[in-house]
C-alpha cells in the first residue's frame, strides 16, 4: 500500500461520515439540515465565481452589465414620469435609482432562482450534494451584483453629483441600519426563491406566472414613487388612508424599499414640484422589527418548505 | 434456482465473510417505488385536463401506476470486499445505486454507509463546456466534496493520471475530445482518498491503454483495502475484480454468493430463456 503523496482529506469533509439512508417523509429538521449545508459551504462560493465568470466571460463590459439595465430603466423612467409626466419631486431620478437598487435584486433573483434547480437536475441525478445549493448560489451571486450596484449608487450620489451639480448632503445616521436592511432583504428573497424554485420543478408554468407578477409587481412597490404617496392619495378616502399607508408597509418588500430611500437620504421632499411641500416619512423601527421578523420567517418556512419536498426532484417524472 | 426471501439473517449473514473490519455497506429490506405517470407531466394545464376527464367519466383517475423497482433487497458488504452487481436491463441494478448514492430516498427500508463515500454515476458529471479544464478540475471536485485546497494539493496527480499535458488544462472543456474528457473525470475521481467506491459503468473509459490503466487502479483500491461495489455488464471485469456477485433480477435479489458460482448461473439463465 503506497501512502499518497499528498495531505489526507479531513474527516470533516462532506461524505466522511456514516451515512444512513432511510425512507422517511419529511425533512430531517433545520439543525440538521443546515449543518450538511454547512459542510458544503466551499461549493456554494465555487459555484457562485463560477456563476459570474461564465456570465460575463465574453463580453466586454463583464459585471458593468449588472448596472446597464438598471441605468437605463432610471433613465427611462426619470425621463418618462419627471419629464413627460411633468410630476415627482426634485432628485427624482436618484430616488428611483436608490429604490431600484433592491428592487432588481429581489426581481433578477427570483426569476433566476425559479430554474435554478430545474437546471441542475441532471446533476443532482448523478452526484450527491444538499439541493438548495444551487439555489442558494443563484441568490448569492445575485447578491454580489447587488452590493456592486450599491457602491455604484454611492458613487454616482457621493462623488458624480457633487461635481455636476453640488453636494447632496450626507445620509442621515439611520444609514447604520443598511446592514441589517440588506441581510432582510436576502432573507425575504431567498424564502420567496426557496418557494418559487420548488414550485417550478413540479410545474414549469411557475416561471411564466412568476415573470407575469414581476411585471405588475413593479408598479406595486414604491421605487417609481413613495409610500407615503398611499396616504396622501386624493383617491383614497380620508379614513382610510392610514390604514391604506400602513397596509402597504407590511409587505416586508415595500417597507425595504421606502428604508432604502429613507437610509440614505433622510428627510426629504417627496411632493411635485410648486406643489405644497411634503417630507418623506422618518425611519421606524417598528418596521424594522417588522419587516426583520417576516423576512426571517418567510426564509424559515420557504427552507421547509423546499426541504420537504425536495427528496422527490430526481423523481420527477 | 430460488429466490432466497428478504429476511434478517441474509443482511448478516455475508457480513461473517469479512476480513473483521466491520460492514462498508449494510442494506435491509430495501424498498424503492417510482411512479409511472400515463400522460405528460409537468404543466397545471395538464392536471386540470385529468381533473375535468375524471370528473366527465365519474371515475377517479389517479394518473400514474406504482411500479417496485426494487422488492426488499438486504446484503452487506464488508469493508475491504469487492463486489459486483448484475443483472438485466431494468433489474434495478442503477436504482439501487443511486439510493447508495442520495439520488432517491427509498420507499421503506433501510441502508448504512461507514466511511468515506465515492460514488461514480457519470464521470465529469459537471464539468462546464465553457470553463477550461483546470477551472473544471477544481469545481469537479468540489461538487465530489472537495476542498479547493484538497484539489489544490491533488492537481498535479490528477493531470498525470489523466496523460493530459498543461497547456491543454488552459483550454475550455468543450475542446476536449469525449475521450479527454472522461479521463480527466476518472483521474479526479480515483484521488479522491474514498474507502467505498460505487461505481456504475465507469470502467469503460477511453482508449484500451487507458481502460486498462483504470482497471490496473480499481486493483490496486482493492489491495489497499478499499470496498468496491459496481455496476456493469461487462462480465469479464467482475471476474477479474469482484470476490462477491449480487444478481438482481426484476428488483429481487436472485443471487449472492461467491463471484464465480453466480456468474456461471447467471450466463446459464441466458441459454434457459433464449
Amino acid at each position: 500500500m503506497t501512502p499518497p503523496s499528498f495531505p489526507a482529506i479531513p474527516s470533516s469533509s462532506p461524505s466522511a461520515a456514516a451515512v444512513v439512508i432511510q425512507a422517511r417523509t419529511a425533512s430531517l429538521g433545520l439543525r440538521a439540515e443546515m449543518a450538511e449545508l454547512w459542510r458544503y459551504k466551499h461549493l456554494i462560493r465555487t459555484l457562485v465565481e463560477r456563476d459570474l465568470r461564465v456570465r460575463y466571460k465574453n463580453s466586454v463590459l463583464g459585471i458593468a452589465w449588472t448596472m446597464v439595465s438598471p441605468l437605463i430603466q432610471v433613465f427611462v423612467l426619470t425621463i418618462a414620469i419627471g419629464y413627460i409626466l411633468g410630476s415627482g419631486p426634485k432628485n427624482l431620478s436618484a430616488y428611483i435609482f436608490c429604490a431600484t437598487i433592491p428592487w432588481t435584486f429581489f426581481q433578477t433573483a427570483i426569476l433566476d432562482s425559479s430554474t435554478s434547480v430545474l437546471a441542475k437536475l441532471g446533476l443532482l441525478k448523478k452526484v450527491y450534494f444538499p439541493r438548495e445549493i444551487p439555489l442558494i448560489a443563484t441568490v448569492c451571486q445575485n447578491f454580489v451584483q447587488f452590493l456592486v450596484s450599491l457602491g455604484i449608487f454611492v458613487v454616482y450620489r457621493w462623488a458624480l453629483t457633487p461635481l455636476l451639480f453640488g453636494w447632496p448632503g450626507w445620509p442621515p445616521p439611520v444609514l447604520l441600519w443598511l446592514p441589517v436592511l440588506t441581510a432582510d432583504l436576502f432573507l425575504l428573497t431567498l424564502g420567496a426563491a426557496f418557494f418559487v424554485a420548488t414550485a417550478n420543478v413540479f410545474y414549469e408554468d411557475v416561471k411564466f406566472i412568476i415573470s407575469l407578477t414581476m411585471g405588475f409587481l413593479f408598479y406595486l412597490l414604491p421605487v417609481i414613487y413613495f409610500a407615503e404617496n398611499v396616504f396622501y392619495s386624493p383617491r383614497i378616502p380620508a379614513r382610510f388612508q392610514w390604514w391604506a399607508y400602513h397596509l402597504y408597509l407590511a409587505n416586508p418588500l415595500a417597507w425595504l424599499i421606502t428604508a432604502f430611500k429613507q437610509v440614505f437620504f433622510g428627510k426629504a421632499i417627496i411632493s411635485n414640484i410648486n406643489a405644497p411641500v411634503v417630507y418623506s416619512a422618518p425611519f421606524d423601527w417598528r418596521y424594522l422589527l417588522l419587516a426583520t421578523a417576516t423576512s426571517l420567517g418567510v426564509c424559515l418556512w420557504g427552507y421547509a418548505f423546499f426541504n420537504s419536498h425536495k427528496w422527490k426532484f430526481t423523481e420527477r417524472p | 434456482m430460488s429466490i432466497p426471501p428478504a429476511s434478517n439473517a441474509a443482511f448478516h449473514a455475508p457480513l461473517l465473510l469479512g476480513a473483521g473490519k466491520g460492514p462498508a455497506v449494510e442494506v435491509l429490506d430495501l424498498v424503492k417505488e417510482f411512479r409511472v405517470y400515463h400522460r405528460s407531466f409537468g404543466s397545471l394545464k395538464s392536471h386540470a385536463a385529468a381533473l375535468a376527464k375524471s370528473l366527465a367519466q365519474r371515475e377517479a383517475v389517479s394518473g400514474f401506476e406504482v411500479r417496485r423497482a426494487l422488492d426488499r433487497v438486504s446484503f452487506g458488504i464488508a469493508a475491504g470486499e469487492a463486489v459486483a452487481l448484475v443483472g438485466r436491463n431494468g433489474s434495478g441494478k442503477s436504482t439501487l445505486l443511486s439510493i447508495l448514492s442520495r439520488i432517491y430516498l427509498p420507499t421503506a427500508g433501510e441502508a448504512r454507509l461507514t466511511g468515506r463515500m465515492m460514488s461514480l454515476l457519470e464521470l465529469g458529471a459537471g464539468f462546464d463546456p465553457e470553463l477550461t479544464g483546470a477551472q473544471n478540475v477544481f469545481f469537479n471536485g468540489v461538487i465530489l466534496g472537495l476542498t479547493e485546497d484538497d484539489v489544490a494539493a491533488r492537481y498535479d496527480a490528477i493531470l498525470d493520471f489523466a496523460e493530459l499535458d498543461r497547456q491543454a488544462m488552459d483550454l475550455p472543456v468543450r475542446m476536449y475530445s469525449s475521450g479527454m474528457q472522461l479521463r480527466l473525470g476518472f483521474a479526479i475521481a480515483v484521488h479522491l482518498d474514498a474507502d467505498l467506491l460505487l461505481v456504475d459503468e465507469g470502467l469503460a473509459v477511453g482508449d484500451e491503454g487507458f481502460q486498462e490503466k483504470c482497471f490496473r487502479k480499481m486493483e490496486e483500491f482493492k489491495t489497499q483495502g478499499k470496498t468496491i461495489l459496481m455496476v456493469t455488464h461487462e462480465l469479464d471485469h467482475v471476474e477479474r475484480l469482484a470476490d462477491r456477485v449480487l444478481w438482481l433480477d426484476k428488483g429481487i435479489l436472485r443471487r449472492d454468493g461467491p463471484a464465480a458460482e453466480v456468474l456461471e448461473e447467471y450466463r446459464a439463465s441466458f441459454h434457459h430463456e433464449s
